[in-house]
């Protein structure tokens, strides 16, 4: 009987995360409704489980694609896919909601070249997403006399990704470099319905209204990577993003009545950069820290946005024990991970900014052959504050990472 | 084995050995199974609701109906409409009666020198041979079933008084004061709607046989005393509307102010169709000059409401959603059977200033339907609303390249899709009374109703 190769589990992996996303009812927490919408959870599911930490990094046998200056040393053909399952409870003044949602933010391949000193990497990353919808009764009059009750519906949905070009070499023993060209894309789709539910006055003929506002995001930008290991129980890594413009074109149409309009305009988004370290504790042990940061205060080209951006900032701190394959080990064997992590989003609701904690803990499987292997990380965090932003988040996030590796030639 | 010696294998240990291949594969099927059953099965979101609602931006819930109301009148006229069909001597029904200070009385005249005629030598005009002679009218049913101040529904009770007139009829006098008139040759108590027979003195009728003609007769209403309030119509010599209007006839019945003359010998009743009537319309309310006081639709005597608002409020590019015109029947100065009240778009230009009385058969050309309301009645206060988004979406959208005027018309025949009855605004006499600009109460004032979506890229952008 034929083994089961790496990417036939990876592949089947993927197909079960696809199908547990498919069925779900999707949305997120009203902190989406606004701005840029809610960043996603970079990196995979082993990042995620201590803490979010990963810029100084480099694994072959599990690549992050989190700082791509990691990947030289990388022997095959890697692919990951990354995605999570979140469960939001949200409170506000106006009551509460449980929402869920899938999103696979992270997809990734990477191939190495003259036997792994250099690395060509592709994929896909989400930056940002918003997805929610919220209604209210509403009244229509005709100056003072009620003519008619029903329901108006905002709708947002959206994603804001990247489509990193990624070339990275080893330039000495300890230092790696990495360079990309990132196509940013995304959308969001922003739709008012009215929908007229009891007319008041028979005379007086309704007509539902909707209002569709679609922005479509479109620039490029570059990122570069490094990764220095004095050491041999530390590693410190960064990254910078460029500054990048993005060109945006919008289409508004009305229906009911015939109203469509398109027009332009332009986003400047700031620098980004992001600074890690990692040691090794122990033989199994090791710690790191992230920290993350993005000027979007800087933010330019939406007066809206302008007026209600923040700086973005994210420190991820945690712990890791490797796996082991030690005969009769049992669960000592697993992978352990912890970590915490402290954050504040691009922009403010209610005029202050929105704030996140999250505590986080994961494990993960090897593949027989060592060909790959699943990362789980189950992370609980809270989100806004009902006092200074009137809405509080409490999110359950269950990540999920495939990897697998292959020789191509 | 990598050539880096930086390389961090963390995830797998150096450790030889390990679990069995079959556990391991099974252990990570069934927690890949497992997340995708807790995905699957356990992610269900809340319906939406208010959370939320006060965050959204952009098109918010504000922005796609942009509410403004237009109260003023930036032009206000009355149009006379002259029907070339039916001029007024030449009415399908004459009216009677007087409600407060309106009065209109009926004139009639016939040609009595048909008995002067070689047929008529061998008839006895005497006392004796004569049984009769009598004015016979025909009501509209209409007039049969009205609602009373009692709260009930029936005739009105009218004293119905007829004189002979002073001069000939001039029937070109008309609308106008009424007649001098001699002594009085009738008075009757009769209930309105119905057939009636007014008796006549057969002296006078001889003596204006042997005159050879007679100046005419007044049928009026009589002193209060024994009359209930209103004008109420009867049928003309021109009358030419179905029969369903008018009570129940007799076989046969010449329809108009009849004469029956009854002779005994030869025993026969001969039936004389009147040379003319009219109605005199001797008293009636004149109608505002100026939209304060209100906005009036008369038929029968013709005039109807032309208004003009302006669209300033309205940002450049807006995409207009609805557009509604309201006005509000004024019940107590109102009156006259129900009626389809039909609002038109006129083209500023087509109704020069100077210009106020138009031919009923030039509106088709210069008049189009933009929104009716059917059935309005004229005896309880209302709303009409008229729903003219997508004229007010044309003028907004400069497809004329002028302002436009909205024309408040009854149901006339070339406005068919609101015209259900059988008969055309010249028949009954109606007045729907619309409250003005300066209506105690303001929501009775009349006023454009207007939701607009502002677009991007002109003043009313969304960003």
């Amino acid at each position: 009987m034929r083994r089961p190769t790496a990417w036939r589990r990876a592949a089947a992996c993927l197909v079960l995360l696809a199908a547990g996303g498919a069925g779900s009812a999707r949305a997120q927490s009203p902190f989406s409704l606004v701005h840029l919408g809610a960043p996603a959870a970079g990196g995979d599911a082993r990042v995620l489980g201590r803490g979010g930490w990963g810029l100084a990094e480099s694994d072959t046998m599990a690549p992050s694609f989190l700082n791509p200056a990691g990947l030289p040393g990388l022997r095959q053909v890697a692919i990951s896919l990354s995605g999570y399952g979140e469960l939001i409870g949200s409170t506000g003044d106006a009551g509460s909601s449980d929402n869920s949602r899938v999103m696979t933010p992270d997809a990734a391949v990477a191939l190495p070249l003259w036997g792994g000193r250099a690395v060509l990497a592709a994929g896909f990353h989400a930056r940002r997403s918003t997805q929610y919808q919220t209604d209210r009764p509403a009244e229509w009059y005709a100056g003072s006399e009620l003519l008619a009750t029903g329901v108006e519906t905002f709708s947002r949905e959206g994603t804001q990704f990247a489509v990193p070009l990624t070339v990275a070499a080893r330039a000495t023993r300890a230092l790696s470099l990495s360079a990309s060209l990132n196509l940013e894309r995304g959308s969001i789709r922003e739709r008012v319905d009215n929908l007229f539910l009891d007319p008041v006055d028979s005379v007086y003929t309704f007509r539902r209204s909707s209002l569709v506002r679609e922005d479509d995001f479109s620039g490029t930008s570059a990122s570069f990577g490094l990764q220095w290991r004095p050491t041999g129980a530390l590693a410190l890594g960064a990254v910078f993003t460029t500054p990048w413009d993005y060109a945006v074109a919008r289409r508004q149409e009305v229906y009911n009545v015939s109203g469509v309009a398109d027009s332009s305009y332009s986003v400047s988004m700031p620098a980004a950069w992001g600074v890690g370290a990692s040691a090794r504790l122990a033989s199994r042990w090791s710690a790191g820290a992230d920290y993350a940061w993005s000027g979007l205060s800087e933010l330019r080209g939406r007066p809206d946005w302008e007026l209600a951006a923040a700086d973005e900032w994210r420190l991820g701190i945690g712990c890791e024990r490797a796996g082991a394959r030690v005969r009769r080990g049992g669960w000592n064997n697993l992978p352990l991970r912890f970590g915490v992590s402290r954050g504040q989003w691009g922009y403010r609701v209610g005029d202050e900014p929105i704030r996140e904690w999250r505590v986080a803990a994961g494990t993960g499987f090897v593949f027989n052959s060592g060909g790959g292997r699943v990362d789980l990380a189950l992370s609980y965090g809270r989100v806004g504050d009902r006092e200074r932003n009137g809405y509080v988040d409490d999110v359950w996030r269950l990540a999920l990472s495939v990897v697998g590796l292959e020789r191509w030639w | 084995m990598s050539t880096c010696p930086v390389r961090i294998a963390s995830s797998l240990s150096k450790v030889r050995g390990g679990p069995p291949a079959g556990r391991g594969r099974l252990a990570g099927l069934l927690l890949a199974a497992g997340l995708a059953i807790g995905l699957a099965g356990g992610c269900t979101g809340d319906a939406p609701g208010p959370l939320g609602a006060d965050l959204p931006q952009g098109p918010g819930f504000d922005t796609l109906l942009v509410p403004l109301t237009i109260d003023s009148l930036e032009s206000y006229r009355r149009i006379a409409v002259v029907d070339t069909a039916h001029p007024f001597a030449r009415q399908q029904v004459l009216y009677l009666g007087r409600q407060g200070s309106e009065r209109s009385s009926i004139l009639v005249r016939y040609d009595l020198s048909v008995f002067q005629g070689a047929e008529w030598d061998t008839v006895d005009f005497t006392l004796d041979n004569i049984r009769s002679v009598r004015l016979y009218l025909q009501g509209l049913e209409y007039y049969s079933n009205l609602a009373l101040a009692s709260g009930d529904t029936g005739a009105l009770v009218k004293r119905i008084v007829v004189s002979a007139l002073v001069d000939t009829l001039d029937q070109a006098l008309y609308p106008g004061p009424e007649p001098a008139v001699g002594g009085r040759l009738c008075s009757l108590q009769e209930g309105s709607g119905q057939e009636i027979l007014l008796p006549l003195p057969r002296a006078t009728f001889l003596a204006w046989v042997a005159a050879g003609g007679h100046t005419g007769m007044m049928i009026s209403e009589g002193d209060s005393i024994g009359s209930q309030a209103g004008i109420v119509g009867y049928a003309s010599k021109e009358l030419a509307l179905p029969a369903s209007l008018l009570a129940p006839l007799d076989s046969g019945t010449v329809v108009g102010p009849d004469l029956l003359v009854e002779f005994r010998d030869p025993a026969r009743t001969v039936v004389l169709s009147p040379l003319a009537d009219v109605s005199t319309f001797s008293a009636i309310d004149p109608l505002p000059d100026t939209p304060a006081d209100g906005l009036v639709v008369r038929s029968h005597l013709r005039s109807d409401p032309l208004l003009g608002f302006s669209l300033a409020g309205l940002p450049a590019g807006a995409v207009v959603n609805r557009a509604i015109l309201t006005v509000t029947l004024d019940s107590t100065r109102s009156y006259g059977p129900s009626e389809a009240i039909v609002c038109c778009e006129a083209r500023a230009s087509s109704f020069p200033v100077g210009t106020d009385s138009y031919l009923l058969t030039d509106l088709p050309s210069l008049l189009t339907a933009a929104a009716g309301v059917t059935g309005v009645e004229t005896n309880a206060k209302r709303r009409v609303r008229f729903d003219i988004t997508s004229t007010v979406q044309r003028w907004s959208n400069g497809v004329y390249g002028e302002p436009l005027l909205f024309a408040l018309l009854p149901a006339e025949d070339f406005l068919s899709a609101y015209n259900t009855n059988n008969w055309a605004p010249d028949v009954f006499w109606q007045r729907f009374w619309f409250y003005g600009t300066a209506a105690a109460d303001t929501t009775d004032r009349p006023w454009l109703q207007v939701y607009y979506t502002p677009r991007p890229g002109t003043a009313g952008r969304l960003m």
